[in-house]
């Protein structure tokens, strides 16, 4: 896949570091390692996170406490996390476009917010499997019961403690998005997205 | 056979607007390298046009001839362009040199303050999160790239779903899409009727974007997902600057393009780009040897200089 690192001996971005980071940051609190590992997916080994988590540490990126037998991760708040709040409100506040590149998000109309929620509901629909990719990421998060009780098949005295933790890992303390977004019952739109782009006047962005 | 004085003019300014028409077919990386090479041929050709229809009356004056060895009432007989036509053309010549100048001071006042910071910042790639409820999750390309990204938005997203929003912004950093639409809002600031182009360029780095991160998590319907999600979201809360919003209509065209088949290369519709901009780069070339050609043309009536 990608190197390394590149010229500037820069890490490429969006690996394994930024998830794990990306999940201390969505928590609402400090979350143990085997929470981050069951956010992350299970194809990852519990060591790996807790690796990453030390270099992240090492970093001074992460913050790491001691609740009774177990540690808990949380994103570290110091100057670099304040400068980066100042760059952000800047970039944010700014009326030009000419230093960010552009937004990941924008805003919608209201037909195009009604067209989207559509979508979305064809999308997440556990019985429709899209092109066979079925995975825990294709249903809706209120739909997934997450494994709140987790106990590892290992003995006690080969890894740290907080494996063998039976722990409730409330959906809540990761991310709380099942709820964030309305799904209104305002249309049975079309189930393809073309279609309905199409109807509303969206031209279709490339012709076949 | 009349000079064609003011075909390059016309030609650079149908460039400018068929291009954004033209593109919209193409895959996204074949659209955005169009865009841009159309648009610095588009803006050279009009200034280069515009300093040649200027140049005519300028070769009207005795300093000129004089230096020049052609006879001045020649050239007032057969020049092709009225003077006022010519004053015309060097007033917005001008004008476009001003406006280019304040537009990149402008690129670079907005780039400094947002330096200073950026480059206080971790350098290792890793990626810079915010304490932020509103949704966000730019790229900031440049000499010290960053992806920031709000604790709002990943609260909105699953695990694979932040993926998909770091591989997009990654995709932005590592194709270099901010240069682009530096170069193109530069090039319409020269001129404006490159207007479409830019905003078409910009829904194109957002398409390749998407496009990136659907092949490196092999998984189009997540990248679609991930973007509806995200919209819908981000609308719910409002932003302090709606100038950075898109043009309605774009999250629709990402998402459509998303969940059909990836775009294949029109090779014909390349090479015939592909002509028509060689022809528009020539074209003032020819118009400015057809000059050269009147000027020196032997007059029977007056003896030539040399």
């Amino acid at each position: 896949m990608a190197k390394a690192t590149d010229r500037a001996g820069r890490r490429p971005w969006g690996g394994l570091e930024d998830e794990v980071l990306a999940v201390l940051w969505a928590a609402t609190g400090p979350v143990t390692a085997t929470a981050v590992q069951n956010e992350l997916g299970g194809d990852l080994a519990y060591g790996t996170i807790t690796t990453i988590l030390g270099r992240l540490r090492a970093k001074g990126l992460v913050v790491r406490s001691q609740v009774g037998r177990t540690y808990e991760y949380a994103p570290a708040q110091d100057a670099a996390s304040h400068t980066a709040s100042r760059m952000h409100s800047l970039l944010v506040s700014r009326g030009d476009r000419a230093a960010v590149l552009a937004r990941f998000v924008s805003e919608l109309s209201p037909e195009e917010e009604r067209l989207l929620q559509a979508v979305l509901r064809d999308l997440t629909e556990p019985d429709e499997s899209s092109d066979g990719a079925a995975s825990a990421g294709d249903l809706p998060r209120s739909a997934v019961p997450h494994e709140s009780v987790r106990v590892e098949s290992v003995p006690i005295g080969s890894v740290p403690v907080e494996s063998v933790s039976v722990e409730s890992v409330p959906r809540e303390s990761i991310g709380a998005g099942a709820q964030a977004i309305d799904e209104s019952d305002a249309m049975a739109a079309a189930a393809q997205m073309g279609r309905a782009t199409a109807s509303a006047g969206f031209t279709e962005p490339a012709e076949r | 056979m009349p000079v064609p004085v003011y075909l390059p003019l016309v030609l650079g300014l149908a460039l400018a607007v068929a291009a954004p028409r033209v593109v919209r077919s193409l895959p996204p990386p074949i659209a955005v390298w169009s865009l841009t090479l159309a648009a610095i041929v588009s803006a050279s050709t009009w200034i280069a046009s515009l300093g040649l229809i200027m140049s005519t009356a300028i070769d009207r004056t005795a300093f000129v001839a004089a230096h020049g060895h052609y006879s001045l009432a020649h050239w007032r007989h057969v020049d092709p362009v009225a003077v006022p036509a010519a004053i015309a053309a060097g007033v917005t010549l001008a004008t476009c040199y001003l406006l280019l100048a304040i537009a990149m001071l402008r690129e670079a006042l907005a780039v400094r303050e947002v330096r200073q910071l950026g480059r206080s910042l971790r350098d290792d790639g890793t990626v810079v999160f915010v304490e932020d409820s509103t949704p966000h999750a730019y790229a900031v390309g440049g000499r010290w790239p960053r992806i920031v990204v709000s604790s709002g938005l990943l609260r909105t997203l699953g695990a694979e779903e932040r993926r998909a929003v770091l591989a997009h912004e990654s995709a932005h950093l590592r194709c270099r899409h901010h240069a682009h639409l530096r170069v193109l809002r530069l090039a319409a600031a020269v001129n404006p009727f490159l207007r479409p182009a830019v905003r078409a360029s910009v829904l194109a780095v957002e398409r390749w974007a998407d496009e990136e991160a659907a092949v490196r998590l092999g998984d189009r319907t997540l990248v679609a997902r991930t973007l509806v999600r995200a919209a819908l979201a981000s609308n719910r809360t409002p932003t302090p600057s709606g100038a950075l919003a898109y043009t309605a209509g774009d999250v629709s065209r990402r998402v459509a393009a998303l969940l059909a088949a990836p775009p294949r290369p029109r090779w014909s519709i390349v090479a015939a780009s592909a002509i028509v901009i060689v022809g528009v780069v020539a074209s003032p070339v020819y118009a400015a040897d057809q000059i050269g050609a009147l000027l020196s043309a032997p007059c029977p009536t007056t003896s030539s200089a040399h």
